[in-house]
């Protein structure tokens, strides 16, 4: 009984300071959100936000009255392995998913979603930089050829406005974002169909080939401990309610 | 040709240099054109843009170098101060050095460009795929736009050949073209994962696709060889699997028919644990927390399909099934643990029929926020048994079984704050009629998926509800410690948040940075959860571990453990504390992935 105490305890305290610090104000400050319209969009108690962070991340803009939501993906391959494995030959692929939740009385649900995917590929023979989007129905966008890989990276945090339903008059809302930045060689066509379709359901039902279980767990793992090829970023805005009418983007 | 007349001096590193006459005429095209489309990412005069050129602006290229109006130069290019350009200046790859006057427009392709303070554009500054080095020092009269991105171009002759799509945006329109298209290959890759029955099972063999009207036909004709304990040629080691399947429809509505013919090796619970984590276990610590057994034979099936990833499919066939020894394949760190004994099948040929139906509204199938996720599984089993091989109970023999099973895995994913989120899973299956259940058919509510704070199929107490054994522990070990339940409940529940670490320095709280090493930051989830359950044998009511056809022992015997954890995406480290039972003490372990 005493064991149970004291995991109750900890548990109690592991609480305490993770709700004490996730809802901390800051905490939601540090979100890049801005909204330039304010008589559109109001949110709940949260000052204006100021970018204040460096290195990956991902930054969410509020949709006004004339404009959608857009999201920016900032310095996306900095730090890690990815422009060492991409002079290698193997491109940077990043999957991004944008969601509009609703805030329920119990529950938060979702509203709208959708994906799309940026690419990053180093020409060898070349020596250039080539970028592209892949939208959400599938159309490969060019987002230019540079020569200098620091242009490419400008290229890749280029703003984009998802296709996501406008949120409603006089409900709370906020958005989630995520992107899956991961090497990708683009040589491997099957491992393209698993990632641009979102991991692993084509391998579940058998249909392609991802790779082993044992392999794919393995490289997920090391790549993971050693901050290798694989990043996850996670961006959400803050609340916000959208007192004017709505209308479809 | 038209003379070189409209420069007062040529500079001297100028590699080629073509000028020519141009009067006011020129001047009025380009002043008509000089109203670009104001791209997305537009700041202001000169800064840079990022994006693919639009169409008009390379169309402008295209028409200004290849009218034959502007001076086109290629190379490092200098104008020096006191020089005119009477024409519009075009430079190709560069650098343009501008000191001097230009009185029509200069266009820069695939050059950098340096104004000088005394540098003046009369007309508009177009640089593509170049920097401008002095944006504020030179004067620019005209629009002015940076284009940071290259042309693919290539002269020929003195024309200039703008390419319309780069190789990356060729590549992708092509792997989208064989998405929808007909295609054929060889298959070599692993079966679903590594164990002590086969080894590292490998797929080898044929399978194409042909698409047409809304028709797809897939075939595959896939070899199994397993490399078991030795890489050897021989009918233990052989499997195959072959697949016809014809679907009409697309992902969000179809049906689908098809044949399938196996010679496999599946496992017992694969509900429980994912391929990778299992075969990792196996591979590095020889711990394999699934049983198999061997099918041979065929069935047919029809699917349909609908929107939120919902399914549902009806199979019949016949198998004929065998039991599978457990051998001795590589284990990395096997700590002088032998194989666990894999434990003996009914075997026997069985007609099957199954149906199944899926349904799935998860956010994200990985790391799902919101959503339900249903699997229900009804299988009817008609076997004539050839050789008994119930090891918990001694009630079968030689003869007839017909059984029925059902299984349920429901999950309810809840998010009930930005960062926080309720998670509930029920697990049921078992016997739903029939005689009683073949053994590779039966259950268990044991090991880290299930109840992670209880050793995995270690009796507990008299009756043990995670196995439902009867057997000493000694037996109980000799026979694999089979999977003995003919009923099963697993409720479990989880809720967690997010958490972010920054031990080095000051971390940006904007996202989310799972291992990402150069900081040292460890983002992810805190987990608390809460797992309940127990497995039961359908008869007589006897000793709390049988009841009878009909009863439910709901929270009677069942056994609970509670734990805490750190979810970091692709791997996460838990502790859970058993709350019933004589075992106390607490177990940490790890997942691959979420726990569910």
């Amino acid at each position: 009984m005493r064991r149970v105490s004291l995991l109750w305890l900890a548990l109690g305290a592991l609480h305490g300071a993770i709700t004490r610090h996730a809802w901390r104000p800051e905490a939601s400050r540090a979100v890049a959100v801005t909204a330039s319209s304010p008589r559109v969009i109001s949110r709940a108690a949260v000052p204006q936000p100021e970018p204040v962070s460096t290195g990956p991340r991902l930054e969410i803009t509020l949709p006004t009255a004339t404009l959608p939501m857009s999201v920016r993906l900032r310095d996306a391959i900095d730090g890690g392995r990815f422009e060492e494995l991409l002079r290698s030959g193997f491109d940077v692929r990043v999957h991004l998913n944008a969601e509009l939740w609703k805030i329920g009385r119990v529950f938060n649900d979702i509203v709208a979603s959708t994906d799309w995917d940026l690419i990053l590929h180093f020409d060898q023979f070349d020596e250039v930089y080539d970028v592209a989007r892949i939208e959400p129905d599938g159309r490969v966008v060019p987002l230019g050829t540079y020569r200098r890989l620091a242009d490419a990276k400008q290229a890749m945090s280029l703003a984009f406005a998802p296709p996501l339903r406008r949120p409603a008059a006089g409900t709370r809302y906020y958005y989630a974002v995520r992107a899956d930045i991961e090497t990708l060689d683009l040589k491997d066509l099957d491992e393209l169909t698993r990632w641009l379709r979102g991991e692993l359901g084509p391998a579940v039902q058998g249909r392609k080939n991802p790779g082993t279980a044992v392999g794919r767990g393995v490289r997920t793992l090391v790549s993971r401990v050693m901050g290798g090829e694989v990043r996850r970023l996670e961006a959400r805005s803050p609340r916000f309610t959208v007192s004017g009418s709505s209308s479809q983007p | 040709m038209t003379p070189d007349v409209s420069t007062m001096r040529v500079a001297p590193h100028r590699v080629c240099s073509r000028a020519r006459l141009v009067g006011t005429v020129v001047a009025m095209v380009l002043a008509a054109s000089t109203l670009w489309s104001v791209p997305a990412n537009a700041q202001g005069r000169g800064e840079p843009r990022y994006g693919a050129p639009p169409g008009d602006v390379r169309a402008r290229v295209r028409a200004i170098w290849n009218t034959g109006l502007a001076r086109t130069d290629t190379g490092r290019v200098t104008i020096v101060a006191g020089d005119t350009v009477v024409s519009t200046l075009a430079v190709l790859n560069g650098p343009l050095l501008l000191a001097g006057v230009v009185r029509g427009d200069v266009i820069a392709i695939n050059a950098d460009v340096r104004l000088d303070s005394t540098a003046w554009v009369q007309g508009a500054l177009l640089v593509v795929g170049g920097s401008v080095q002095g944006r504020t020092r030179g004067r620019v009269d005209g629009d002015f736009q940076v284009w940071r991105s290259a042309l693919d171009v290539e002269l020929r002759g003195d024309s200039l050949v703008v390419e319309e799509t780069t190789s990356l945006v060729d590549r992708l329109a092509e792997w989208r073209a064989r998405q929808r298209s007909n295609w054929r290959d060889v298959l070599v890759r692993s079966a679903h994962t590594y164990n002590r029955v086969e080894g590292l099972p490998i797929y080898v063999g044929p399978r194409f696709q042909v698409e047409g009207a809304g028709t797809r036909v897939t075939a595959e004709a896939i070899g199994i060889f397993r490399t078991g304990d030795r890489l050897s040629w021989e009918r233990e080691n052989l499997g195959h699997k072959l697949r016809l399947d014809v679907r009409r429809g697309d992902d969000r509505r179809y049906v689908a028919l098809g044949a399938r013919h196996v010679d496999e090796v599946d496992a017992v619970e694969s509900w429980a644990l994912r391929d990778a984590e299992t075969g990792l276990t196996s591979l590095l610590f020889a711990r394999d927390y699934r049983d198999y057994w061997n099918r041979f034979g065929g069935h047919g099936y029809i699917t349909a399909g609908g929107p939120h990833g919902a399914s549902l499919t009806l199979e019949a066939g016949r198998e004929q099934w065998d039991s599978r020894a457990a051998r001795d394949p590589l284990a990395l760190f096997p700590g002088g643990r032998p194989w666990r004994v894999n434990p003996d099948a009914l075997e026997g040929t069985a007609d099957l029929f199954t149906a199944r139906a899926v349904i799935d509204t998860r956010n994200d199938p990985e790391r799902p926020l919101d959503g339900w996720y249903v699997r229900a599984e009804y299988e009817r089993g008609d076997v004539r048994v050839s050789r008994g091989a119930d090891t918990t109970r001694l009630d079968l023999t030689l003869g007839g079984l017909v059984y029925g099973r059902f299984f349920l895995d429901a999950r309810r994913y809840n998010r009930v704050a930005p960062n926080t989120s309720v998670n509930l899973r029920v697990v049921a299956g078992g016997l739903a009629h029939g005689d009683g259940l073949p053994a590779q058919r039966r259950l268990s509510v044991s090991g880290v998926d299930a109840l992670p704070g209880y050793a995995f199929r270690r009796p507990l107490g008299t009756p043990d509800v995670g196995t439902c054994t009867r057997l000493g522990p000694a037996d109980f070990t000799a026979q694999g410690r089979p999977a003995g339940c003919d009923r099963i409940l697993l409720l479990q529940a989880e809720w967690a948040g997010d958490f972010r670490l920054g031990l080095f320095g000051r971390a940006p709280r904007n996202d989310d940075r799972r291992w990402y090493a150069d900081g040292l930051r460890a983002d992810g989830r805190w987990v608390v959860f809460v797992n309940s359950g127990r497995g039961w044998l359908v008869g007589p009511r006897d000793d709390g571990l049988s009841f009878p056809r009909g009863t439910t022992p709901l929270f009677r015997g069942f056994r609970t453990d509670v734990g805490v954890g750190l979810d970091f995406g692709a791997i996460g480290a838990y502790i859970a504390q058993p709350l019933t039972g004589d075992d106390a003490a607490p177990r940490a372990f790890v997942r691959l992935g979420r726990r569910f």
